[in-house]
Parts: C-alpha cells; structure tokens; sequence
C-alpha cells in the first residue's frame, strides 16, 4: 500500500512537470473524467473484499454488505494510482511528440512488433475516426433518428462495415509497404543526441521518485 | 541497359481467388523514358495490372528491364519500378512525413546520412518544402499527400513510375500542378487514369484495357479521338 506521503510526492512531481510545461489545468482534469470512470468501476469492488478473520468491519446499504478499512484503503490506493497514471501519460503526451516516444521505446528495447503497432495505430487512429464520422455523416443526413435498442442493428452494421474497411485498407496499406520493399523491418528516425541537460533533469527526476518510492512508505 | 524495355509483358493472365478473370491475355512494352497511359474502364484490370510490374503480385512473365519479377529479383524490382497508389493514405503509413519518405530508402539499407539526403532531395523535387518533413501525415492537406507520395518512391531512385489515378480528387490548380510535376519527373512513368485530359497531356502513347484485355494501342492522340472505339471500350 502506497503512503499519502508518497502520493503526495508523485503528485508533485506531475504537478511540477506540468507547470514547467505550462500545459493549462483542464487538458488534465478532461483526460481524468474520461478515464476515471473505468479505475473507479475496477476498483469498486475492493472495500468489499474478502475479510480475514478477527478484521474489523462496518455494516454498508443496511448491512448486507460489509466494509473493511483496509478494503477502502485499496480502493483509494487503485483510485489515486489510476489518476496518477494517467496525469502522468497527459504529461508525457504534451510533452513528448509522438514519434519521440516511439523511438524512446525502442531505446528502451521495447519489442519491435510492438512499437510498430503503436505507430501503425495512432496512424491509423485519426483515418478511422475521418472514416466513422464521415459514415455518421451519411446516415444522419438520410436521416436517422438514433432511438434506443431497435435501432441498435444499424450502428452494428456501420461498426462492421468500418471493420471490413479497415480490414481493406490495411491490405492496401501493406501492399504500399511492399512495393517499397518492406522486408518486415520498420525502420524509423533515431532519437536525437541527450543534452547534458537531460541527463541531469533524468537523474534528478529518477532520484526524486526513487526516494519517494523507498523512504515515504 | 537500353536494349531492354523498361517494362515488358507477355501474355499475361490473371485470376482472382474468387475466381474473377482479371487479366487475359495482356501482352505490352513500355520503353525506357517513355509515358505511357493505361486506359479503362472500372474494373477493366488496370489496378491489377499494375500490382504485377513491382511484384505485389507475382505470376506470368513481367519483366523489368529484362529481369523477370520473380520472389528472388523482388528487391531489386522494386527498387527499380515505384508504386504511387490512389489513396495516399494507404501510401503513407508512418508517424511523420521524413519517416515516410525515408521508408523506401532505408529498406535498401542506405546509410542514415545518404537517407536523408535523399528524403531532402525528393521532397524539394516534387515542389514541397523541407518544413514539411517533421509534419505529421495526418495534418497535411490531399493535395501535399499526394505530392508526398510521389517522394516516398522517388527516394529510391526509382526508374519506372507507376501512377495510380494521380490526378484522382484534386482541385484543378493541384491538379494542374500535379501534371506539370509528372511532365518534369522524366524517367519512365506509366499512368493509369480516367483522366482523358491529362493522358492526353502527358503521354506519348496510350494502352487501352477492356474487361481484362488489351482493346487497342497506339499514339494517344489517336486513341483519344477515336471515340467509337471508347464507347466500344465502355470508357465512354
């Protein structure tokens, strides 16, 4: 279980980076209420967690259920790390350009499949989406009305013709590849050369978290 | 070199898995230097046509300036003969426009120095300028992908260009500009389109396609004036 000290420090940590970004409040609080939803679904059911014997716990709805102290401490610890996580990634995004990131991967030694995917997805991601609004764009201009489940077919087959595309597109995508002689290697731009500055910022920054992590537990 | 035709096929037949007869028959030779259009109807076997003379599609006898396309010659083929797809976002798939264009030159195993000479090179080439290569492909405009593309495989130094309806989608200046950039890319091109105008523009020779099959061939302009004949070939 993490300290409040210890998240208290990670969260300055962010907070710092950010200020130093000047990345404006609400770009973070936006990717939160997107995300928060799911690591509040997924860490819902730990104060109900199995009870060990002996343990203290307080009646919850009228008492059909029971919570423990330690159950909500989980669930704060799952919450706090899941907003950490992702402020973290909005500050590694605004900071980072994307192909940056992806050679920081492969510097990393990441799998090589892997790092390709992430470049072939967040390539592809902005098409897809082009794609999908287009076709909304269509079906709304003959004018549908989306009106609960009845209707639920016709977006189950605009899903499926958005895949049969996509599946499509990446045939001809990978023809593309070929024909420039695409022999299952991707190779893509270096990282440029660390700054003495950077070294110093990564290991101030590394030291700082590292001591947070062992000293404030 | 010069006694061979850049491009030579012979009788060529070409079914699809399903069992559609793409190609039948198809039999032509394209000198080097020389632009040649492919005419057709849609769905008269142009595209497939196409992804035979790089080897996305082996089978039959093509060859490359004398080299048949075979799984053995398939690199040197295709850094011989250059693809340029209609859809530019097919063609282009990495992260940044450099990458892209790179792509090409770094499969031969080019040093990164020599790359990126290349890269800069390509792109001045085709008229775009050198801020564009740290853009991501997404943010450019149809027009700049376009442009893109055609730096992406000449990067490569390829010899034969094969083109895919260029001018497909463009607004009139970037399609004006599209055919005074093929005009001055020399080299040997190979044009497939529906664009009788620019075919007519560009091209010393036209090979008109019907339902797999070679219809005619010969001067452009006396295909194009022949207008029974592109009716008879379901262009028109």
């Amino acid at each position: 279980m993490t300290s409040p000290r210890a998240f208290a420090a990670y969260f300055s940590a962010v907070v710092l980076i950010s200020i130093a970004l000047r990345a404006p409040l609400s770009v973070f609080l936006k990717r939160l209420i997107v995300v928060l939803p799911f690591v509040l679904f997924i860490a819902a059911s730990a104060p109900f967690a199995a009870r060990e014997a002996g343990e203290s716990a307080r009646p919850f709805l009228g008492g059909s259920l029971l919570v423990t102290d330690r159950g909500i401490e989980a669930f704060a610890n799952a919450a706090l790390k899941g907003a950490l996580g992702v402020c973290a990634l909005t500050a590694l995004s605004l900071s980072t350009p994307f192909h940056e990131m992806l050679a920081g991967l492969r510097w990393f030694k990441v799998p090589a499949i892997l790092v390709s995917l992430s470049a072939f997805s967040y390539r592809y991601m902005f098409v897809l989406v082009d794609e999908a609004s287009r076709m909304k764009r269509a079906r709304d201009s003959r004018g549908w009305r989306g009106r609960w489940v009845w209707q639920s077919g016709v977006v189950g087959n605009m899903i499926g013709s958005l895949l049969l595309r996509s599946l499509e597109r990446s045939e001809r995508v990978y023809s593309a590849m070929l024909s420039r002689g695409y022999d299952g290697s991707l190779p893509m731009a270096e990282l440029p050369a660390p700054r003495l500055t950077d070294f110093i910022v990564a290991v101030v920054f590394f030291s700082a978290i590292m001591s947070a992590r062992l000293f404030l537990t | 070199m010069s006694h061979y035709s850049a491009i030579e096929i012979s009788n060529l037949d070409y079914k699809y898995p399903d069992g559609t007869q793409a190609l039948h028959g198809v039999s032509l030779k394209v000198a080097e230097n020389e632009t040649v259009g492919l005419l057709g109807h849609n769905g008269a076997g142009k595209s497939t046509l196409i992804l035979h003379l790089n080897g996305i599609i082996i089978g039959g006898d093509v060859r490359v300036f004398g080299t048949p396309v075979t799984k053995k010659s398939i690199r040197q083929v295709r850094q011989r003969v250059g693809l340029i797809f209609q859809n530019p976002d097919d063609q282009l798939f990495c992260p940044t426009v450099f990458d892209d264009v790179a792509f090409g030159a770094r499969q031969l195993g080019l040093s990164e120095k020599e790359v990126i000479e290349r890269v800069r090179h390509s792109v001045s080439e085709v008229g775009l300028d050198e801020s564009i290569l740290k853009k991501n492909v997404f943010h450019l405009s149809f027009g700049q992908k376009k442009l893109v593309s055609i730096a992406t495989v000449t990067a490569m130094d390829a010899r034969v260009l094969v083109f895919d309806e260029p001018t497909a989608g463009l607004d009139p200046r970037a399609r004006k500009k599209i055919i005074n950039l093929l005009r001055s890319l020399g080299r040997t091109q190979i044009i497939a389109s529906h664009d009788l105008d620019m075919l007519s523009q560009l091209c010393d020779r036209v090979i008109l396609l019907s339902g797999g099959s070679i219809a005619a061939e010969g001067k452009t302009s006396d295909i194009l004036n022949d207008i029974p004949l592109l009716e008879r070939s379901n262009v028109l």
